[in-house]
């Protein structure tokens, strides 16, 4: 048992080779099952799903631009209100004794899905109430999850600022809210998938634009690789906003502590 | 700070409500909703004239000078209840079939997910090759857009809805495992390293009690996710199930009193799941320091 051990630089380059082996060969598994094991009208192979673009090239701009609107839409409003809420409900004990337990006991665990039939009914098939339901399930995220976040600022340094006699206020401005800031930016990534999910499950349950209404249409029409050729795009771009925000976390904490390599680094999972 | 913050208040016991007045106090804004529905839904002193223009199609002429809310819109609880009596002979068996879903899914999906994010914490190799595959590629994607391709891919119904809620379990519990794993403090592993443990011993005696209240939070946030992916299974083509009512009677029938009654029946057992989940969490988990009162912790949201 070395307890010491450094298990050698692995490099950038090593690293990524290592973890490019798993998608390549599902890729070229995908290209030889494709080849006359699997009936291609229920499994389409790479070449298949690709010549599908040529029948909805001219749709898709436009259908991407609408998505992404009503994902970028969502988020923001549902992050912002759901973020003043969640600040004030760890600033005011009166808040939280009538809204808490509504919240966080019948609110928090209602399946979102479950309203788009009453939300199509409410508020008809189009862009509003769509983004509607994203925003919807982001408040309410993010006003739970900020007020964990709040729930696990270090107690010593609420202490340490009372200590100096500053005022509550005082304290939320300068103490709490700064503090908290890692915990939320490290939720993002959540938050962000989530929303792409919620935006895919509206959209397909009820729109008139957008990369959901081509998938439904390619259903009709019987063409699995025009429906992949939708699904890949989602993925990319849910992935490209996983990469983007992963990249501001990084940024922004910065200055937080690193994980240990070594042998208890590697026994932890680093 | 108007009560005077004394030492007393900082370090000790903060003067709590009691019990009693807490749960009345939780309890107002459920009520007001529900007394709220009820008014909302009778006549109204209201002439429909007097209704502005963009709100005049919620609303029909009841009587002279009076109106009241379209049930199209917003059914009243009586007509639920009665959707209730309507489908008594329905309900029983979709319910049985969702919940039969829910459970079967978060059992395979929770099993193998924290499985796989074991292994994935345990060994450095299964974790270079997989960890970025399903950390950057796997984990973003919003997979419920292969519900239509997994009608072509599973054949038998039920396979594909369990399947649905599987997967998504089985996606959020193995990287949540996974970090759960990095978040043990170092300074176990190296205290039980000191005292000669061999590696399998410290996961089995430090590393998985210490990540248990981590995880059983995720098993709390899995067992809501599992009713939201059940609910999408079973509206987008599923001949069974309570999804499949609520989407039959709401399409064909515009009956939005059923609708609502499905939302309601959803929402009570996704309640239900996760009162049992937190019940559980709070025995097992007896011994984790508890979050602290006092001045202190009333600021910080306790």
């Amino acid at each position: 048992m070395q307890f010491h051990t450094n298990p050698g630089p692995v490099t950038p380059g090593r690293r990524l080779a290592e973890a490019s082996v798993v998608p390549l060969v599902a890729l070229v598994l995908w290209y030889v099952f494709t080849r006359g094991v699997i009936d291609p009208a229920i499994l389409p192979g790479p070449e298949r799903v690709l010549g599908s673009l040529v029948e909805i090239i001219d749709l898709i701009p436009s259908a991407t631009w609408i998505s992404l609107q009503m994902v970028l839409l969502g988020l923001v409003l549902g992050s912002v209100t759901g973020l003043a809420t969640g600040i004030i409900f760890g600033y005011s004990p009166f808040v939280r004794r009538f809204f808490e337990a509504t919240l966080d006991n019948l609110v928090r665990p209602v399946p979102l899905f479950a309203l788009i039939p009453l939300f199509i009914l409410w508020f008809g098939i189009g862009f509003l109430p769509q983004v509607g339901l994203v925003a919807l399930g982001m408040f309410l995220m993010f006003t739970l999850v900020t007020l964990e976040a709040i729930r696990n600022v270090s107690h010593i340094y609420v202490q340490a600022a009372l200590t100096t006699g500053a005022s509550r206020f005082h304290i939320y401005r300068t103490v709490v809210i700064p503090a908290i800031i890692p915990h939320l930016v490290g939720f993002l990534r959540l938050a962000v998938a989530s929303a792409w999910g919620l935006d895919v499950a509206a959209e397909f349950l009820g729109s008139r634009e957008g990369l959901g209404y081509i998938l439904l249409v390619r259903n009709q029409y019987l063409d699995p690789a025009g429906m992949l050729m939708i699904v890949a795009l989602f993925c990319a771009m849910a992935i490209i906003f996983d990469q983007t925000v992963r990249f501001i976390a990084r940024k922004v904490t910065r200055w937080s502590p690193r994980t240990e390599r070594g042998l208890v680094g590697s026994m932890l999972g680093n | 700070m108007g009560r005077g913050v004394g030492l007393a208040t900082l370090s000790g016991q903060a003067r709590l409500p009691r019990q009693s007045l807490l749960i009345a106090h939780a309890a107002v804004v459920p009520m007001i909703l529900a007394v709220g529905w009820f008014l909302l839904t009778r006549r109204m002193p209201i002439d429909p004239e007097n209704i502005p223009a963009a709100l005049q199609v919620f609303f029909i002429a009841a009587d002279p000078g009076f109106s009241r809310i379209d049930a199209v819109y917003l059914p009243s609880p009586e007509a639920v209840f009665n959707s209730g009596v309507e489908l008594q002979d329905e309900l029983p068996d979709a319910l049985w079939t969702s919940l039969r879903i829910v459970l079967i899914g978060l059992a395979c999906g929770g099993v193998s997910g924290i499985a796989i994010g074991l292994l994935l914490g345990y060994s450095p190799m299964v974790r270079r090759y997989f960890e970025a595959t399903l950390d950057n590629l796997v984990r973003p994607v919003p997979f419920i857009a292969f519900i239509f391709l997994m009608i072509l891919w599973f054949r038998v119904e039920m396979v594909r809805l369990v399947a649905l809620v599987a997967i998504g379990i089985f996606l959020l519990l193995s990287l949540t495992t996974l970090e759960a794993v990095r978040n043990v403090p170092q300074i176990y592993v190296k205290a039980a390293l000191t005292a000669g443990a061999s590696r399998f011993h410290i996961y089995r005696t430090v590393v998985i009690p210490a990540i248990t209240p981590h995880l059983i939070s995720s098993v709390r946030l899995g067992a809501a996710y599992a009713w939201g992916l059940d609910v999408a299974a079973e509206l987008s083509g599923s001949r069974q199930g309570l999804g499949y009512i609520m989407i039959s009677r709401g399409s064909y029938y515009l009956d939005t009193a059923s609708i609502v009654l499905i939302v309601f029946i959803f929402c009570s057992l996704a309640v239900i799941f996760d009162q049992s989940v937190r019940f559980t969490a709070a025995r097992l988990t007896r011994w984790s320091p508890r979050a602290r009162r006092g001045m202190v912790g009333h600021m910080l949201g306790n």
